[in-house]
């Protein structure tokens, strides 16, 4: 298996990471060694049916935990930029 | 400030103390040993610090306190504390004020306890050596060249030097544990389940536990006893835990074949055989186990890791909270903002894991990697439960290695990760576990035994820990 800088540049695209040229060498190299260590995982056999049954959902009754505004000043507080309540971004459509 | 928290209770009730008094002695002792060792990276505001003053003395009182009334206590940077800074040592919340209390917070300041400060750690928890907080390594109080072990550096350090009794960490594949030991103190990271993780930034949530800090066994016990329970605010938290009895026959199993291994010290391995030793002079059975897929352990808890931190760290994007830099040579603007602050704000390694989680949960790999990691956690899970039916406990030691140099493992990721090899199993499968320090090695660097047991089984780890301790 090789991971190769096309992946890379590929993931990076993907996860919102820009990863600068003089670090590409050194990103690939670790990621291949690390990405060869942990596929090991695959000289095990088994089936999907039992990693499954262990699993169960937890939902809470929908009801309401928090009055509606009690968090909005402190929480809008640390929006990097607001304007009347409302969370600032870019510019998204053109 | 060496004293058991008993200690500390009775000089409040006898009136030896106040609680003042030991919030500025524990003031004192860190302003005097910080500056080498970095274990701190701020103080709770004096206005958290005197309210906890002022209900701690109420409490004392009143007859209603607990065993961390007017305890100081410090947290590890990702627990969040309403008002205060937090900023899982990294550059991306370098200026985050929290805006609730994490459930754990919520039950130490109703227990009394004096929240002091916020404790050092590798950025969002990643790492085993500190050595990735933005904000500089923690350094280990019995040799300020090592590491303090990670990633609750911080939290481990400053117990370890004697700037407070206990403190929290959190533990996702050994960050408790292992700083406990090359600190040499004790550490315990709790059942999955056991204590809520709600208000803890998330990393695996599948694996994240909070759990404790002492100098000794009693300690760790009597500040678990505090944060543990259900809670409404984490789905996982357990609400019917089964009574888990204190076995009397005491036998312990070890998988041989899986500690002796190569990499393993000569000085750690010969320290763990003495440890058996001493706990089968005071009674305990010692057996060979086999769980067949524990060498299989570490690359399923790597890839079950990064696949959870890739959609965790999702939500620093540069728009909510926390740091948010322009890329004025974007073509896309609010791309920009997204690429810019993620690749300016957070460190290498976090950087790495979320990219290789991205790699195992893209379609073309997933069964590969995440959909195989989970069949094989299972199956450990499957073998731990079973081994667990004849024996009360497992032992190992808790990392392979004592402290290492600092800049030793930095530049090599897969050598950090290697040396998690017998703490991630734990998490894989839930159970809980405690790191009991064992010994110093020839240049004094702690050593320490590892003892799992059953899922909800701490009493049992309490137990054998009290035991071990009389003997070692």
């Amino acid at each position: 298996m090789s991971f190769t800088l096309e992946e890379l540049d590929n993931l990076s695209q993907l996860a919102r990471i820009s990863i600068k040229e003089e670090e590409k060498e050194k990103m690939l190299h670790d990621m291949q060694a690390i990405l060869g260590y942990v596929s090991e995982i695959n000289e095990v056999g088994g089936t999907t049916a039992q990693a499954k049954e262990t699993h169960y959902n937890i939902l809470r009754e929908d009801v309401i935990t928090h009055l509606p505004g009690s968090n909005t000043e402190a929480i809008m507080h640390e929006s990097p930029d607001s304007e009347d309540g409302y969370v600032k971004v870019e510019q998204v459509l053109k | 400030m060496r004293k058991t928290l008993q200690q500390i209770q009775e000089e409040l009730k006898n009136g030896t103390t106040t609680v003042s008094a030991l919030v500025e002695e524990a003031h004192t002792v860190i302003s005097e040993k910080d500056e080498s060792i970095h274990a701190i990276l701020g103080m709770y505001s004096n206005d958290l610090i005197e309210s906890q003053i002022a209900r701690a003395e109420q409490m004392l009182k009143d007859g209603t306190a607990t065993a961390l009334t007017g305890v100081p206590i410090v947290l590890k940077d990702n627990i969040v504390v309403k008002g205060e800074r937090a900023t899982a040592a990294s550059k991306i919340l370098a200026d985050y004020t929290a805006v609730y209390d994490a459930t754990v917070v919520k039950k130490l300041k109703e227990a009394g306890a004096i929240l002091l400060g916020r404790a050092n750690m590798d950025e969002f928890a990643m790492g085993g050596s500190t050595e990735n907080s933005a904000f500089g390594v923690t350094k280990n109080p019995h040799d300020i060249t090592r590491v303090a072990g990670g990633s609750s550096g911080g939290s481990s350090a400053v117990v370890a030097y004697g700037g407070v009794p206990v403190s929290l960490g959190s533990d996702t594949g050994g960050s408790i544990r292992q700083p406990a030991s090359f600190c040499g103190i004790v550490g315990l990271k709790p059942t999955y389940g056991a204590v809520s993780r709600y208000g803890l930034m998330a990393m695996g949530s599948s694996l994240d536990q909070i759990g404790p800090f002492a100098t000794c066994v009693d300690d760790v016990e009597a500040v678990f006893n505090i944060i543990k329970g259900a809670d409404d605010l984490d789905a996982t938290s357990i609400k019917d835990i089964p009574a888990v009895p204190v076995n009397s026959r005491k036998k312990i199993g070890v998988p041989r074949s899986f500690v002796e291994r190569e990499g393993i010290d000569p000085e750690v391995l010969e320290n763990f055989n003495a440890s058996l030793e001493k706990l089968k002079s005071n009674g305990y059975e010692i057996v060979d186990i086999q769980l067949e897929h524990l060498e299989k352990a570490l690359s399923v808890y790597y890839v079950v890791v990064f696949a959870e931190i890739s959609s965790n760290m999702s939500r620093y994007d540069g728009i909510r909270y926390g740091l948010s830099l322009k890329d004025e040579n974007a073509s896309n603007s609010m791309l920009g903002v997204y690429f810019k602050t993620r690749t300016d704000g957070l460190g290498d390694e976090v950087r790495r894991r979320i990219l290789l989680g991205t790699y195992v949960l893209s379609s073309g790999y997933y069964d590969a990697y995440y959909n195989k990691a989970n069949i094989v956690r299972a199956m450990l899970r499957e073998e731990f439960a079973s081994v667990f039916k004849d024996v009360d406990a497992i032992a190992m030691p808790t990392s392979p290695i004592p402290a290492f140099k600092i800049g030793e493992k930095s530049h090599d990721p897969l050598a950090m990760y290697l040396a998690d090899i017998f703490t991630v199993p734990i998490n894989i499968v839930g159970v809980p576990a405690i790191s009991l320090p064992s010994g110093v090695t020839k240049n004094n660097l702690p050593l320490s035994l590892q003892l799992i047991a059953p899922h909800f089984g701490e009493s049992t780890l309490f137990s054998i820990g009290r035991d071990f301790e009389k003997i070692s």
